[in-house]
């Protein structure tokens, strides 16, 4: 029985996790099939300008690290992000998967309890809503301030060691060492699994940079956030993530 | 009976999508269908709440009932003054009839060339036997001129969003580097329409309404929506930041029945006058009376329609569905003229987990030009029908209908 006058009552806000990326270095987030610029990879940019990192971009990067510390700590995790080897389809092999600590609640239409791993439970997969909603990261400085900036580069011939044939290529990049301060947000929606917050933060802070040629020096950034000073975590919770079931013997881990 | 007025403000891109049985791309709409409001709301409520619907609840009486809630579509009400000046419409966002028609070469509101309605015109022309090729006072072709519009300060205007491809690709875990098959691309409605003078950007808007018979249950959902209005994401793609949006609510009683009978009949008065005034000037090829003792009315589709008759998919209102809407019988009702065109939709349901079925449905825009020699017994159903909508899915926002529009009496001299 649903009735929105009681629902309104116990009304709970949803849980917020705000985020600013701090950019030690320049940005190279590129907009793929963006055309108007003379870069041969532009910069990705809000419909008014400002600079942003798309939440696809955390979203994704965050659950690749979240499924290493969890796969790390000897949970069984499903192999995002082909549809093909993620949690439904796994759900009828045997080994670890099928675990009561995996289960949502909720019922197949045979009856039968519905397992996804810890991660598709946060973040979802082709048949399970994700639990968490990304805001894109957007650049809280004026965008007149952030000209456009072309970096050259080349590929050296490791032979002549003089450049390579047609590999000239310009990157465009937010100014560097600028320290411009990125923000968005990650919202808990109403059912999320209460080891979420432990585990966002946690794969947060593996992450050291963001966008392309990370390798070659750009992208890299520091988090400042409240939810790091006091993330008021029980010790239930990294406990509960420390004891991950163990496989069975002669079953895939 | 409450309408709660929704303002959508859009604060990242909306990824509101269609596709068409048999295609592979994913093309964009330009408004938010009632279906999708219906559906976020829905799951929103679901979300908050472990209990499952019973009959009789809250969650019944909105979603699932014979007289469910009408969940509006939502259409863009931005207006474009100028080139750097932008406000929100503040009257009613209207779809623009099939017969409007606008200059082929220099097509829009002035100070462009002006649009026109032609269905008076045609239904005159054709009466008096005449072939009936519009073009404008200039002498240019014209062809039809679609889309949304409204009135602001006694000036018409056209309303766009403007669209944009965002691609996306999927990293593969091992190799670091762009999976195979996971690179694609969104076609989404931008956030903003443009920059005002003075650099500030316009965001989008749209605008919508909820229909709700049942007054208690109207301000439980208004004050639900205010709660929640931060945490609404519409379309798809949702957690990975599209499809934010914040929403304003406004409730207001509608109008008794009598009331909106009267303003349908004034809108049929005007109409058939304006429409004996253009017969007379027609009357110069050949002396006809053929209108005399005949009220004429039309029904203008505000959304796009599923509509069908003997069990079979339609896309005109004929005179026996009509009949069967408003559940009188009239046996000289007459269909005189039917503009309409159809198309493929279909959608996902959240509640299943499946694809919705592929439905044939009639364009929004489509016009109908009835006619009745017993006007008086029709004001009243007429004023309900605008109110729920025809045809299969109304609470969805399918079917909405509008009697007499207004731009039917914008001529080809007076194009707007």
């Amino acid at each position: 029985m649903i009735q929105l006058a009681s629902l309104n009552q116990s009304f709970q806000p949803s849980t917020t996790l705000p985020l600013t990326a701090i950019i030690d270095t320049a940005l190279c987030v590129g907009a793929g099939g963006s055309s108007g610029s003379l870069s041969d990879k532009p910069i990705l940019k809000r419909a008014d300008g400002k600079l942003i990192i798309p939440a696809s971009q955390l979203k994704g990067r965050l659950r690749h690290e979240c499924e290493k510390i969890a796969r790390a700590l000897g949970w069984a995790i499903c192999e995002s992000p082909v549809a093909e080897t993620m949690c439904p389809q796994r759900a009828g092999l045997t080994g670890n998967f099928q675990h009561e600590h995996y289960e949502i609640g909720d019922r197949n239409p045979d009856g039968s309890p519905r397992h996804h791993c810890l991660i598709c439970q946060l973040f979802g997969n082709p048949s399970l809503p994700a639990r968490l909603q990304f805001s894109d990261l957007i650049c809280t400085e004026d965008p007149d301030n952030t000209p456009e900036v072309l970096r050259p580069g080349v590929t050296i011939n490791r032979r002549r060691r003089t450049a390579e044939e047609k590999k000239l290529y310009f990157l465009e990049t937010s100014p560097a060492n600028a320290q411009l301060p990125f923000t968005g947000e990650i919202t808990l929606l109403p059912g999320t699994p209460y080891f979420a917050q432990a585990l966002i933060l946690a794969g947060l802070k593996h992450i050291h940079a963001l966008g392309g040629s990370k390798s070659a020096g750009l992208g890299w950034l520091q988090w400042e956030s409240s939810v790091f000073k006091h993330p008021e975590i029980n010790d239930d919770i990294w406990e509960f993530l420390a004891a991950a079931p163990s496989p069975p013997s002669g079953g895939e881990p | 009976m409450k309408r709660i007025h929704l303002t959508i403000t859009a604060e990242t891109p909306l990824a509101i999508g269609q596709r068409k049985p048999g295609a592979s791309v994913s093309e964009a709409m330009d408004y938010i269908p009632g279906t999708v409001i219906r559906g976020a709301i829905a799951a929103h409520i679901l979300n908050q709440t472990s209990d499952s619907p019973a009959d009789g609840d809250d969650f019944h009486t909105l979603f699932l009932n014979d007289n469910a809630a009408v969940f509006q579509n939502a259409y863009p009400a931005v207006l474009k003054l100028s080139s750097d000046q932008y406000d929100v419409s503040q009257g009613e966002v209207k779809v623009l009839p099939a017969t409007a028609l606008s200059s082929k070469t220099n097509s829009g509101f002035q100070p462009k060339a002006g649009v026109f309605d032609a269905l008076i015109d045609s239904f005159c022309a054709r009466e008096h036997g005449h072939f009936y090729e519009p073009n404008d006072v200039n002498g240019d072709r014209v062809e039809p001129f679609k889309g949304f519009y409204s009135q602001h300060q006694g000036s018409y205007y056209a309303h766009s969003v403007n669209q944009r491809l965002l691609t996306r690709v999927g990293i593969n875990r091992r190799r670091a580097t762009a999976q195979e098959e996971i690179l694609y691309s969104i076609k989404v409605l931008d956030e903003f329409q443009g920059k005002a003078q003075d650099g500030t950007p316009q965001p989008t808007v749209y605008k919508s309404a909820i229909l709700i018979s049942d007054d208690n249950l109207a301000t439980a959902l208004q004050t639900f929506l205010e709660q929640n209005s931060p945490h609404f994401r519409l379309g798809g793609s949702t957690s990975r930041g599209l499809g934010k949006v914040h929403i304003e609510t406004q409730i207001e009683d509608i109008k008794d029945i009598d009331e909106r009978s009267n303003v349908i009949q004034a809108r049929i008065d005007i109409f058939n006058e304006k429409l004996n005034e253009r017969w007379s000037l027609w009357n110069v090829f050949n002396d006809s009376n053929s209108t005399k003792g005949r009220t004429f009315f039309t029904l203008d589709l505000q959304s796009d329609a599923i509509l069908s008759e003997h069990w079979q998919r339609t896309t005109v209102i004929s005179e026996a569905m009509l009949n069967q809407f408003t559940n009188i019988h009239d046996p000289d009702l007459q269909l005189h003229m039917a503009y309409s065109s159809y198309d493929y939709r279909s959608g996902w349901n959240a509640a299943w987990g499946l694809q919705k079925d592929v439905e044939l449905m009639t364009n929004m825009g489509s016009v109908y030009l009835f006619s009745t020699q017993q006007p008086q017994a029709w004001y009243e159903p007429l004023a309900w029908l605008e109110s729920r909508g025809v045809g299969d899915r109304v609470s969805e926002g399918f079917g909405q209908i509008r009697v007499c529009d207004e731009f039917h009496l914008v001529f080809r001299e007076g194009a707007e």
